[in-house]
């Protein structure tokens, strides 16, 4: 996140020019700089899927429970399902398959994706992280496609109920609403992020930081969009490896080696990744 | 994952302007280009340009000149103290270029504030650490700076040591064929420091495994002589910051099996809590080498038959190549193992 870049800065550049911004590794540790910096006030950036939600929603919890009074959180979640409806509802992508995100389903359940069956009507297989649940995953989905069936299937049973985790889902849904989210490459989604609920709008970090105006555009010549929808590979763009490196990213694809752009740069073949 | 925090308050009106960040203190890419487009074309020269770990410079007999900083955050942590950081990081950048440690200054920037009980801690902590790896502190200095100036202490160290006779090593000798070895786990001084931090406190029996390569080395030398090809101790950017280096430096490619890789069940547990990768933890009392393949055994008994924190194994091999560094990874796949690039975990020695 620290190296994310948009509207052409980074949290990196602002910590570096006076902004007190700390890596912390979930809610709990910032209401704990909340409680022990009482003068200030804690803004914590709220990033994440429906698996990071529940945390937040816990520490809200405590937050409200034991008042203390400057700790805010500025909301920009995002909820997988609506994402992948706005994905196929922008045209055909050719695709065969789907590998769903096995953390995301141990919370909204396997029946959360069932949409998936009837549009776009493919294979579709929810999948752990550990190598051998991908292999898994990867072979179930080949049985799938090879078979024609269009249903959603549940590789990662140990982890993913039918139904998910209705305890975290309720925690979520206590403290936060469905709320129309903006999405790097689909556009303002409907429904796709969670606000925070009227009666905790006093924890909103929004109004503090006066985060108005328009949301930055991507940088010119930047095709994150179009990348990220699958419309084309990272090698296509024209920034990619001359103006765009994992060094010195221009778009989000090429920040964290999770990015589809980083990935390419590193796995290309011939060399030119070490120049 | 790793969220992000604000703490709202004075914030610099951002400009422009090119400053610091902590990605600078990687000790990967950022640090590299730093040096290299700031620092060298200022203060270089051929010492300085060569890039080692200490440099050779003109005398009686063949010396090794380095100096490092020490900046970490807690000031002690389970396993050590700044202090004996101070003398191993020193120690360890002499010893990995074949040099016995010999004489040593230190520079202290105190904090107005620092209780004496902890500079007397560290200072007894340095001294141990110093008589064990056989280096004299021959030359010292102290400043004290207001509150908020330092954080608690800083540290300079600057090393002299002689080589011993006939030692060569660079990276020019890495060769196709040739194996590394580790000599022990990595990761336990990032786990350690990471631990005892504000924000990050966990429960954790890692302990830092800061100490000195000498006499380790010397014995190694003594031993195998020029079967040792190259060596280098794999602090701030890792192991993997150090292994893309040699591969990049020599033109040889570098081939780590992640299996053959030592890496202690505790600090196995914390990394995968933590989302770390423990070839990107820093090690304070480890050293990496390039190795002529017939000469690995001794090297390994050797190891194995010196005090110290060391659990040595054979992790990879040079091969021909591009001067890539890869993992075979346990699942039968290959990664492309880079530098150190950016840093959450800034001030570790």
């Amino acid at each position: 996140m620290l190296r994310v870049p948009a509207g052409g800065r980074t949290l990196a550049d602002a910590r570096a020019h006076g902004a007190d911004v700390r890596v912390v590794y979930g809610p709990a540790d910032a209401l704990a700089i909340a409680r022990s910096e009482p003068d200030r006030f804690v803004v914590f950036l709220g990033v994440g899927f429906e698996t990071t939600a529940p945390a937040l929603a816990l520490a809200l919890r405590e937050v409200e429970a034991s008042r203390v009074d400057n700790f805010f959180v500025f909301s920009l979640q995002k909820t997988v399902p609506e994402a992948l409806g706005a994905l196929f509802a922008g045209g055909a992508l050719g695709l065969d398959g789907l590998i769903l995100p096995g953390h995301v389903a141990t919370i909204i359940g396997r029946v959360a994706f069932d949409f998936l069956a009837r549009s776009p009507g493919i294979p579709a297989v929810i999948t752990g992280f550990e190598p051998l649940d991908l292999l898994h995953g990867l072979d179930t989905l080949v049985g799938e496609i090879e078979g024609a069936r269009t249903r959603v299937v549940n590789a990662y049973p140990r982890a993913v109920r039918e139904r998910g985790n209705a305890t975290a889902r309720s925690l979520v849904a206590e403290y936060f609403h469905a709320t129309d989210a903006r999405w790097r490459g689909l556009g303002a989604v409907p429904e796709s992020g969670l606000s925070l609920r009227a009666e905790y709008r006093h924890r909103d970090a929004e109004p503090l930081i006066s985060a108005d105006g328009p949301w930055p555009e991507d940088p010119p010549g930047c095709d994150c969009a179009a990348v990220l929808t699958g419309r084309i590979l990272p090698t296509e763009c024209t920034l990619f490896g001359d103006f765009c490196t994992p060094e010195d990213p221009v778009g989000p694809c090429m920040v964290s080696s999770e990015g589809a752009c980083a990935a390419h740069y590193l796995y290309r073949r011939g060399g030119r990744a070490h120049e | 994952m790793l969220h992000i925090t604000f703490i709202a308050g004075e914030v610099g009106h951002m400009n422009d302007e090119r400053v610091v960040e902590l990605v600078h203190g990687d000790g990967g890419g950022a640090t590299g280009a730093l040096i290299e487009e700031v620092f060298l074309p200022r203060i270089g020269n051929d010492s300085l340009d060569a890039g080692e770990d200490a440099a050779a410079i003109a005398g009686g007999e063949d010396l090794r000149f380095t100096t490092d900083s020490f900046v970490v955050s807690p000031l002690e942590f389970p396993g050590g103290n700044i202090g004996d950081l101070a003398i191993h990081g020193t120690v360890n950048d002499l010893a990995v270029t074949g040099a016995r440690p010999k004489w040593l200054s230190a520079g202290f920037i105190l904090e107005e504030g620092l209780p004496f009980s902890v500079l007397e801690r560290v200072l007894d902590t340095m001294g141990r650490a110093a008589r064990r790896a056989g280096i004299r502190v021959v030359a010292a200095d102290t400043k004290v700076v207001g509150r908020g100036a330092a954080d608690g202490m800083f540290i300079n160290t600057a090393g002299v040591g002689t080589v011993l006779p006939g030692v060569r090593m660079g990276f020019d000798r890495i060769a196709p064929g040739d194996v590394i070895v580790v000599t022990g786990s990595v990761g336990a001084h990032g786990i350690a420091v990471l631990s005892h931090r504000a924000g990050f406190s966990f429960e954790t029996p890692v302990e830092s495994d800061s100490a000195p390569l000498w006499p380790l080395v010397g014995r190694l030398l003594e031993g195998v002589g020029s079967g040792l090809r190259f060596m280098r101790d794999p602090t701030r950017g890792g192991l993997a910051t150090v292994l893309s280096e040699m591969a990049r430096a020599s033109g040889v490619d570098i081939v780590l099996e992640e299996e053959a890789l030592p890496i202690d069940d505790a600090i196995d547990g914390a990394t995968r809590m933590l989302g770390l990768d423990p070839l990107y933890l820093a090690c304070e009392g480890q050293a990496v080498m390039v190795v002529d393949a017939s000469r690995a055994p001794r090297v390994l008994d050797i190891i194995r038959s010196t005090e110290g924190p060391w659990d040595p194994a054979i992790i990879g091999r040079a091969s021909a190549g591009e001067g890539r560094a890869f993992m075979s990874t346990a699942m039968g796949g290959t990664r492309v193992i880079e530098r150190r690039r950016g840093d959450p975990l800034p001030r570790i020695c």
